[in-house]
């Protein structure tokens, strides 16, 4: 069939159509077969992948059949409609309808319900409860599987499936939400805590010894602290002992009386903050002594402890 | 092939295409019958049913040689049924892979 067979079959086929709509239509064959051709195709390899006109143009008888149905429907639904949407909310209620999708479900079913059941009528009308069972078995078909009793059917079935499985043994269909997962343990397992985490040795050590460092530089620096204060403590002595001759009298000292005596106050004053400060101070080294005397006794008796577990270890 | 799931699944293939910028005829039936085994003519009549619910416009524009080309746009209500559709699809995709499963075929 060249391009002009097919174009000319076609046209007799769509006489059905008003004359504008065939038009219409044969022009996007046309244009179909321009396009093709320019592809580098021939018009016989076109017109055979367009398949047969007769059958194209039924195509269109169908479709305009249904939509001269479905508005021959169109009035009748118009009158219902009123009533149908006060019925609507007790209706819905029952139903949880877990599909915002879909909206409340158009009453144009009646028409739409002569064609077999598949999804998209699905979709449109209530859901199709019962499609599977009543469809007789074609003669070609083995028997095996189907005439197998559903119990059986079922055994083997995992749990997951056996809402599927009853759908096909004729009861309601599955919710397609209803899916079962397995329980969250068995995709996340319990994690083990992490083993704790052993501190390692070697800085509380390193602290240990830097600690025992400064100690030890303290203890110099209050040495030497304390020598300085016990030769303050000699000349507060020393001026004390001037104050109190100058202050009992004359004789050797007489002439120095008046510089003696300011100064020994002076001197006493000044012994008094000293040794005040002296003891203050003296104090805090006491504290920080026995602070490291302790902490020294405890690295002792780690080292004493360890050497135990040792021997302990040796002996066994 | 059932021809009303067949309908119905050429639907959604042409509203899909639409979806994201308007084609010629031309367009949509060579991209949908490369992948599906349909006859090229058969979308044809799908698109002239398209046009009467409503669900796509066209319009004509002119091409260089020849005469003008139609093209197709999806209409808001288009788009609201290709939700629906797209929904329905993935649903019936969904219980038929349960029963494949149930069948014990993966």
């Amino acid at each position: 069939m060249n391009r002009q067979d097919f174009i000319l079959t076609l046209e007799k086929a769509l006489a059905f159509l008003p004359e504008n709509e065939r038009r219409d239509i044969l022009s996007d064959y046309e244009e179909h077969f321009r396009n093709e051709l320019s592809s580098g195709k021939n018009e016989y390899q076109v017109a055979s992948d367009l398949g047969n006109p007769v059958d194209i143009a039924e195509q269109y008888r169908i479709e305009k059949e249904e939509l001269a149905a479905e508005a021959a429907a169109a009035p009748q639904k118009a009158e219902p409609a009123p009533r149908e949407s006060a019925q609507a909310p007790p209706q819905a209620a029952p139903r949880p309808a877990p599909r915002p999708l879909v909206p409340p479900v158009p009453p144009v079913q009646p028409v739409r319900r002569a064609v077999p059941p598949d999804y998209r009528t699905a979709l449109r009308g209530p859901r199709p409860v019962p499609p599977v069972p009543p469809v007789p078995q074609p003669s070609h078909v083995p028997p095996d599987y189907r005439t197998v009793p559903s119990a059986q059917y079922r055994q083997p079935a995992a749990p997951a499936n056996a809402a599927s499985v009853n759908a096909t043994a004729g009861g309601p269909p599955p919710d397609p939400f209803e899916v079962a997962y397995p329980p969250a343990q068995e995709i996340f397992p319990p994690v083990a805590p992490p083993p704790p985490v052993q501190q390692p040795a070697a800085p509380k050590k390193r602290k240990t010894v830097l600690g025992v460092i400064g100690k030890i530089l303290g203890v110099i620096f209050y040495t030497v602290l304390m020598v300085f204060v016990g030769a303050m403590l000699l000349v507060l002595v020393a001026g004390g002992y001037l104050a109190s001759a100058a202050l009992i009298g004359g004789g050797i000292y007489g002439g120095f009386m008046s510089f003696v005596i300011l100064n020994g106050a002076g001197l006493i004053a000044g012994g008094f903050l000293l040794g005040i400060g002296c003891a203050l101070v003296g104090a805090a080294l006491l504290t920080v002594m026995i602070k490291c005397t302790g902490k020294l006794c405890r690295f002792g008796l780690n080292i004493l402890k360890h050497d135990a577990k040792k021997l302990k270890e040796v002996v066994s | 092939m059932n021809s009303q799931l067949k309908r119905g699944v050429l639907e959604l293939c042409v509203f899909s295409m639409l979806y994201s910028e308007d084609c010629y005829g031309y367009q949509l039936v060579k991209v949908i019958s490369d992948n599906i085994a349909i006859s090229d003519g058969t979308i044809y009549p799908l698109l002239k049913r398209l046009k009467d619910e409503g669900y796509v416009d066209t319009y004509l524009v002119e091409s260089g040689l020849g005469p003008p080309r139609k093209f197709y746009h999806l209409t808001p209500k288009g788009k609201e049924q290709m939700q629906l559709e797209l929904f329905s699809w993935r649903e019936f995709e969904k219980g038929v892979n349960e029963v494949l499963r149930a069948g014990g075929i993966r």
